[in-house]
């Protein structure tokens, strides 16, 4: 057989019924495009929270937040938790390694000079910037005297000094919050929006001492982080800390937890999970509108298999055999299915770039949306192909030439 | 080059009831023969000629094709053996539309391992004298333009045997004349051929005439 011949044979087919051919590729276009371009756009999306989760909360860590049910989200009953608990949880625990504690309260009046501005206030220590992944890029951080002493100094973000301080430089500058002076001896390093939208860098920091003491006076604190030793043995570790908390907080065995902790391992799965959507559902709904195009081209197919009855007739008086003229008829699915489905990559890719450019973040396809997309067009190509192929080889020429 | 045995065939009528077309044909062919079917309308010219052409089977009967039983063969061994040994010419000529006078010729060549294809089917045109013709569709081609295209078609194979359905049924005289004289070549150049045929004249000019009559195959004697 002459391949070559019966390829070009396929394509001088094609190009000759344009409309009937447009009609097939249509379906694999869209259907192609937007696999690629849901499949990349939500992994792309996915991947950047999941970057910045690991920015903030990175493997081998473990979050306690005070109080219960935090995660589910259900009613969050007040805690106990309180900086000794987290100092006896390093001291005690040989594979915590570092540790600290911190205590948010939001929308606090903050005044430099004649300016002021809401801000949230954020009590840290002097382990945050190694606990935390965020030190100073200017000044000096918390030391462990200033958090000993409650002392009266901040450190302020990137968009708050701005707000505040405009083109002066806020370091050493005073800082009145709630009223009361307090000296700026830093500034925070750029954080960016937190997975909650927040802009983290529009915030104020004070030892958590003085939060705890001077500005809402409360003995318990929000939040603490541990850092596990090995991060592969994270898990155990987070039954120990629970293990060690209840004990200290003297709670029964039918009486539940007064804590929540978390690890990076539950968050990321829980983001993947809600980033379903994105990188699943999105994608599917492509697969069913490349089913759809597969009927179509299937019902083309047929179509021209029925109208071809005289050609096929013809193929096999002048010796193709059954195996040749199917091959034909898939041939001519997989050149419709395979031009569309480059196309199909190629509106998606434009359409990913162009919505990268308007929004200012980066979006390409990504190398498995493309495979996925090109396979999935082939796949289309084979299926629609099968029942058209079939029913010509089985034409009889006899039959066919009548 | 044919050896038919006791050949039957039957259609059912659309009744139910059976239609024996061919009942017992015996045939020997020579090789180099230019042999002519004669018969009345519908007594089975063209059931005998699909079923010397490897397109239909017949339902008993023996069948040697150039020393070859032919009864137990495959599909694609039976495509194989059309594709090699037989070439076809209808009354409809059957040219592909909106495909050129070479492509057309060219399409046995796509079934085979032969080389150069284009350059063959350019050859085959020449011999039917329609050189100037090779980038012509059928639908601008007359129905003797189209009928040598189709006979370019048969011969770019190099076939043995061919197999000539009324080829003529629908040209008029002088187109008929050509084809018969680019027939009357191929019979020279050695080919065998069988020409199925309603024209007592064209008949004559063949080396040997059989009449269907009544399911079988009779002699006529040269008048
Ligand atoms: N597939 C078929 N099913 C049923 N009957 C058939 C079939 N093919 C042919 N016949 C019948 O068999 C008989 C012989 O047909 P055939 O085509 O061989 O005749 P023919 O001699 O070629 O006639 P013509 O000179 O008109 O071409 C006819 O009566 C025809 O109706
Ligand atoms: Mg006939």
């Amino acid at each position: 057989m002459n391949t070559r011949l019966l390829v070009l044979g396929s394509v001088r087919a094609l190009a000759r019924n344009k409309l009937r051919s447009f009609f097939m590729s249509l379906g694999i276009v869209v259907g192609v495009a937007a696999l690629v371009f849901t499949r990349s756009y939500g992994s792309g999306a996915e991947q950047e929270i999941l970057d910045r989760i690991n920015r903030m909360f990175s493997a081998g860590s473990i979050m306690i937040v005070n109080g219960s049910g935090v995660l589910r989200g259900g009613i969050r009953t007040p805690g106990r938790l309180t900086r000794k608990d987290v100092e006896a949880l390093g001291a005690e625990l040989d594979e915590i390694v570092d540790w600290s504690s911190s205590l948010a309260a939001g929308g606090r009046e903050v005044q430099a000079g004649d300016r002021n501005r809401s801000l949230l206030i954020v009590g840290t220590t002097e382990r945050t910037p190694i606990v935390e992944n965020r030190g100073v890029t200017e000044g000096e951080p918390f030391s462990a005297a200033d958090v000993a002493s409650a002392a009266r100094v901040a450190l302020l973000g990137r968009t708050a000094a701005d707000a505040l301080f405009g083109s002066e430089d806020p370091i050493g500058q005073r800082l009145l919050i709630d009223g009361s002076p307090y000296r700026i001896q830093g500034l925070l390093e750029a954080y960016g929006v937190d997975p909650h939208g927040l802009d983290r860098d529009d915030e104020v920091h004070v030892p958590i001492t003085t939060m705890m003491r001077r500005l809402i006076d409360r003995d318990t604190i929000g939040t603490a982080k541990l850092i596990v030793a090995d991060a592969d043995a994270t898990d155990e570790a987070v039954d120990r800390v629970a293990d060690l908390l209840r004990r200290r907080h003297g709670l029964a065995d039918d009486q539940p937890d007064d804590f929540t902790i978390f690890t990076p391992t539950q968050i990321q799965e829980r983001v993947r999970e809600a980033s379903q959507v994105l990188t699943l559902y999105l994608p599917a709904t492509a697969a069913i509108a490349l089913l759809v195009a597969a009927i179509v081209i299937a019902n083309i197919l047929l179509l021209a298999v029925s109208e071809r009855v005289p050609e096929i007739g013809l193929r096999k008086a002048v010796g193709a055999t059954d195996r040749q003229i199917s091959f034909q008829f898939f041939l001519e699915s997989l050149v419709v299915t395979v031009v569309s489905g480059l196309a199909g990559v190629a509106l998606g890719a434009a359409a990913l770039l162009t919505l990268g450019h308007a929004t200012g973040t980066p979006a390409s396809p990504t190398p498995d949306s493309i495979l996925l997309g090109l396979a999935a067009a082939l796949i289309v190509g084979l299926a629609a192909g099968l029942l058209p192929a079939r029913r010509a080889a089985r034409l009889e020429p006899v039959d066919a030439l009548r | 080059m044919i050896r038919l045995r006791k050949i039957r065939k039957s259609f059912t009528r659309p009744d139910g009831s059976p239609l024996e077309v061919l009942a017992g044909v015996d045939l020997d062919v020579a090789p180099g023969e230019f042999l002519a079917v004669v018969g009345p309308s519908g007594s089975g010219k063209s059931t005998l000629m699909n079923i010397l052409g490897l397109l239909d089977r017949p339902d008993e009967g023996e069948y040697d094709l150039a020393g070859e039983p032919v009864r137990d063969l495959r599909s694609d061994e039976l495509a194989r053996l059309r594709n090699r040994r037989i070439g076809f010419v209808f009354q409809q000529f059957h040219l592909l539309p909106h495909t050129t006078a070479v492509e057309n010729v060219e399409l046995p060549l796509v079934y085979s391992e032969a080389r150069d294809p284009r350059r063959r089917a350019v050859e085959a045109l020449c011999r039917v004298g329609l050189e100037d013709r090779l980038d012509h569709y059928p639908e601008q081609l007359s129905g003797g333009e189209q009928q040598r295209v189709a006979i370019a078609r048969a011969l770019v194979t190099d076939p043995e045997l061919v197999l000539a359905d009324e080829p003529t049924g629908n040209l008029d005289q002088d187109s008929a004349e050509e084809i018969m004289k680019l027939l009357a070549n191929l019979h020279r150049g050695g080919r065998t051929i069988v020409l199925i045929t309603h024209d007592p004249t064209l008949a004559a000019r063949c080396s040997s005439t059989l009449r269907i009559d009544r399911g079988r195959l009779v002699r006529e004697e040269a008048a």
